[in-house]
């Protein structure tokens, strides 16, 4: 029997350039046949919020102002030379320039090639945000346990 | 015959992009590919092997690479 091939993503880092690396990773894996899961926990939940730019959500006024602050997809930093929120739009500008699938093409060629969306249950709490608050690609709601369930038997990468 | 260019992407999209037009391929429809760069040619090739899809031919035009493949 053939084995299946498998990679899970525990993303963590919330920043544009990890991502990038991320997705490239889990878009390659799907189309060369991979089973390929996301998990995305702390700062990387921030790419699954529903509203993409800084906004106030979740429960409780801190929450607010602390999803407020992190904002979304939109607004996630580079991990060196951020300059205030000024390089991402730079990179993504060259790599538009480039031809080169930045970060937005890769994750919709992710939900095509069936990348599974998992999200972190305890981020979910910590930010207190409901499942509503994340866009419908995410296909489930999970703890660690389910998450080495779902990893088992493949390489697991932390980013 | 359906005709995917993939010469002027980077990767990931390369391998995307090829993916995404295999999966709407009809059954015993060819597919001509073609490619630039001679690294993502091979990988392109090996990847089609593994996954059964049969090679009819590949040729290499001025500096492009022609993939000619079916789907079983």
């Amino acid at each position: 029997m053939e084995k299946i091939k498998k990679l899970s993503l525990i993303c963590f880092s919330g920043h544009l350039d990890k991502l990038l690396a991320a997705y490239t990773l889990a878009t390659g894996a799907a189309s060369v046949g991979y089973e390929v899961n996301m998990f995305f926990t702390f700062w990387g939940f921030n790419l699954l919020k529903k509203k993409k730019d800084h906004a106030f959500m979740g429960k409780g006024l801190l929450s607010r102002i602390f999803n407020f602050l992190m904002g979304g997809q939109k607004n996630l930093p580079l991990s060196m030379l951020n300059l205030c929120g000024m390089s991402p739009k730079l990179m993504t500008y060259l790599m538009k320039k480039r031809n080169v699938a930045t970060l937005e093409q890769l994750i919709s060629a992710a939900f095509e090639l069936g990348v599974n969306h998992y999200g972190c249950e305890m981020s979910l709490v910590i930010f207190g945000l409901k499942k509503e608050d994340l866009i419908p690609q995410v296909k489930d709601i999970v703890g660690v346990a389910t998450f080495l369930k779902i990893s088992e038997g493949g390489e697991v990468l932390f980013i | 015959m359906k005709i995917l260019d993939i010469s002027k992407e980077n990767c990931p999209m390369t391998f995307i992009k090829t993916k995404l037009a295999l999966e709407e391929l009809p059954y015993g429809e060819t597919l001509k590919v073609i490619v630039e760069k001679e690294d993502i040619f091979k990988n392109l090739i090996s990847t089609f092997k593994e996954n059964n899809f049969s090679i009819i031919y590949t040729e290499k035009e001025d500096n492009f690479y022609n993939i000619i493949l079916k789907k079983p």
